[in-house]
């Protein structure tokens, strides 16, 4: 799990190209968007894109479920533990 | 409006010969004079076949001389922006012929202007709309960009400024200038307004106010700059017996302490004027308080649309159509506006157009900001990147919270007047802006900050074991390598082409090979090099078959095998 949420973060630096910040320096538990790690829609798109490639998640349309996984790096992480079970634990592309 | 003359009047009317046009070295100059000066240089242009004539003249008497000449003959004028003959080379193929008073320094061929002997003369009768000139201004990436502008168009303007300067300015007065008729704004008001509305040209143009000051200036108009009337230095206040009739300032706006101190030490009224090479004059406004709304000229419509961005119609534009400007404006209560910004930095982010000053305006009002620039930089896409001074705030805030959490705070600040388009992606934090002499913005320094260039393009060598056959070298490939950048993305491997690369420059160096490209090679990638890990290379010297043999190896597994060729010294 903490695997799982370090790579997140990493993929969340290199796919919106954050720039002076470090996997550390994310707190898994804090707000992705708004006040926390202040993302925003056009982020939200980008990260869609490299979670569905990265770990082959099939995010179809933004519900309020979907806001929910996007909440912090804990619960995507959570999200894709929960996607790979149910594809019988077939895992992602590396 | 009755007391204007067409130029064709000037020329052929039945109008009074005696009449004063201007004075030029020191010399008084009628109607009559300037009919024979035309003559005699346009049968003189006419012989020498020219087309477009490159105008440039140090006196407006002999800008007037000159074009009048080519419109004659049925020739263009090309104005460029300045007497040197850099401007002109850069429009070259614009011009066959150099029209002046005196050739510049350094050039032997052109035509000169000369004056024009009693007797008779043939002028023709000449239709306005068909006199053509060709003016230039800086297009946004600094190319000299051409306007065009016919008789027509001068003489409407010239009609116009009549309406808003007649009552103040005598009618028989001279007209004095510290800016050039090489640009539009001399243009119309130092050499057209007095020559359609029969006032006097002053020919010369003046470098220096003490110059200009000892002429007689009484009831005179002094055609002048910002660069001028924010430079009067400690000159005396005119004697009230030599007071001109009024000022006039364009170009950019005049700082209200400039303004003031001009109106005190000439004792008279400043008008400032608005506008550009292409759209003409689009509005005026005498400056007698802080902040004097603009007024539109006679004949030209305003529309303030989206981003506050100013548009007109106007009889001094070669179209009925309505011009964007690129200023943005805020409408008065009395029928004017207020000019918000020179706004010509407009760009295009996501298909969004973004007000590079308009951002930088919203961002200088964060606390925790105090001077910024923002610009667009050019990567997979076009995306917006900050440069930001931090105020005291904002520089505790970077100590606490690191540059990427003040960087995300100034967007979450934007978000109140922008889209996503107008808020820059990536922030630098620096301690002052980069300037030049001119306190402009050094633009190649402010990209510099965001440029790879500190990053590694290389893998870091740990350590290197000599054999009889070669080399073998320890290399960390460290995730900030430059070349993972555009190769695979959302997937970081390091690029086979980096590889063949290194391989070359590190035998080079370590086995001193005389070899700096690989110009012909064989490779075979077994597995993913991923940067992160530490590798090795073995790079071995084949003499006999010129080759230079290398493979990449990881805990024994080879990732990279290949041979590359080495040329003969």
């Amino acid at each position: 799990m903490d695997d799982l949420e370090r790579d997140i973060k990493a993929l969340i630096i290199d796919a919106l190209k954050l720039e002076d910040i470090q996997p550390d320096d994310i707190d898994s538990r804090e707000m992705l968007f708004g006040t926390g790690l202040g993302l925003d829609s056009i982020d939200a798109l980008e990260l869609g894109i490299a979670l569905r490639k990265h770990y082959g998640l099939r995010i179809e349309t933004i519900t309020d479920e979907v806001k929910g996984h996007f909440a912090s790096v804990r619960s995507l992480a959570a999200f894709v533990q929960d996607q790979r079970k149910r594809d019988g634990g077939a895992d992602a592309v590396a | 409006m009755s007391r204007m003359r067409s130029i064709a009047s000037l020329l052929s009317g039945p109008i009074d010969l005696a009449q004063l046009v201007a004075v030029t070295n020191g010399k008084a100059v009628t109607v009559d004079q300037l009919r024979h000066d035309v003559a005699v240089n346009a049968a003189g242009l006419a012989a020498a076949g020219c087309k477009h004539g490159l105008l440039i003249a140090e006196d407006t008497y002999w800008a007037v001389v000159g074009m009048l000449a080519l419109f004659q003959i049925g020739a263009e004028v090309v104005m460029p922006q300045n007497a040197t003959m850099g401007a002109s080379a850069a429009i070259r193929k614009d011009w066959d012929l150099l029209v002046c008073d005196r050739l510049p320094t350094g050039q032997s061929q052109g035509f000169q202007l000369r004056i024009g002997e009693g007797g008779i003369h043939r002028l023709l009768a000449m239709d306005p709309a068909h006199c053509r000139m060709t003016l230039f201004t800086s297009g946004s990436t600094g190319e000299p960009k051409s306007v065009s502008k016919t008789l027509d168009t001068m003489e409407r303007e010239a009609a116009a400024i009549e309406e808003i300067l007649g009552e103040q300015v005598p009618r028989d007065a001279r007209v004095f200038g510290t800016v050039t008729h090489q640009h539009l704004f001399g243009l119309s008001y130092k050499l057209f307004w007095p020559l359609c509305s029969g006032r006097c040209i002053d020919g010369p143009v003046y470098a220096l106010w003490e110059d200009l000051l000892t002429e007689n200036l009484a009831g005179a108009a002094i055609v002048s700059s910002p660069a001028h009337l924010t430079r009067l230095g400690t000159i005396d206040a005119v004697p009230e017996a030599n007071r001109p009739a009024c000022l006039l300032s364009a170009g950019a706006e005049l700082p209200v302490a400039a303004s003031v101190a001009a109106s005190k030490a000439f004792g008279t009224p400043l008008c400032e004027i608005y506008g550009s090479t292409e759209t003409g004059t689009i509005a005026f406004r005498w400056r007698d308080r802080m902040a004097t709304p603009w007024q539109p000229m006679p004949g030209v419509a305003i529309d303030i649309g989206e981003g506050d961005i100013l548009s007109l119609t106007s009889p001094f534009l070669p179209d009925q159509q309505a011009y964007r400007t690129s200023d943005r404006v805020v409408r008065d209560a009395d029928g004017g506006f207020h000019l918000v910004g020179r706004d010509d930095r407009i760009v295009k982010i996501d298909g969004k157009r973004v007000s590079l000053s308009q951002v930088e305006t919203q961002l200088t009002q964060s606390p925790l900001v105090s001077a910024s620039a923002v610009l667009p930089l050019l990567d997979d896409q076009t995306v917006l990147v900050a440069v930001v001074v931090p105020s005291e705030s904002g520089a505790e805030e970077l100590r606490r919270l690191g540059a990427f959490r003040v960087g995300r705070l100034l967007r979450h600040f934007l978000g109140e007047h922008q889209e996503a388009a107008g808020k820059p992606r990536r922030w630098r934090f620096v301690d002052r802006l980069p300037v030049n002499d001119m306190g402009k913005l050094r633009k190649e320094d402010l990209l510099a900050l965001f440029s790879v260039t500190g990053r590694p393009t290389e893998p870091e060598l740990r350590t290197v074991r000599r054999h009889d056959s070669g080399v073998e070298l320890d290399l960390f490939n460290s995730p900030d390598l430059a070349q993972l950048d555009g190769h695979f993305p959302n997937m970081p491997i390091i690029p086979g082409v980096a590889q063949i690369d290194w391989a070359v420059k590190l035998a080079a160096r370590h086995l001193n090979l005389p070899i700096e490209v690989a110009t012909h090679y064989q490779v075979k990638f077994h597995r993913l090099t991923l940067p992160g890990t530490l590798v090795t290379l073995k790079l071995a010297h084949d003499a006999v078959r010129q080759r230079l043999n290398f493979s990449y190896h990881r805990d024994d597994v080879v990732l990279t095998s290949g041979a590359i060729k080495v040329p003969l010294l």
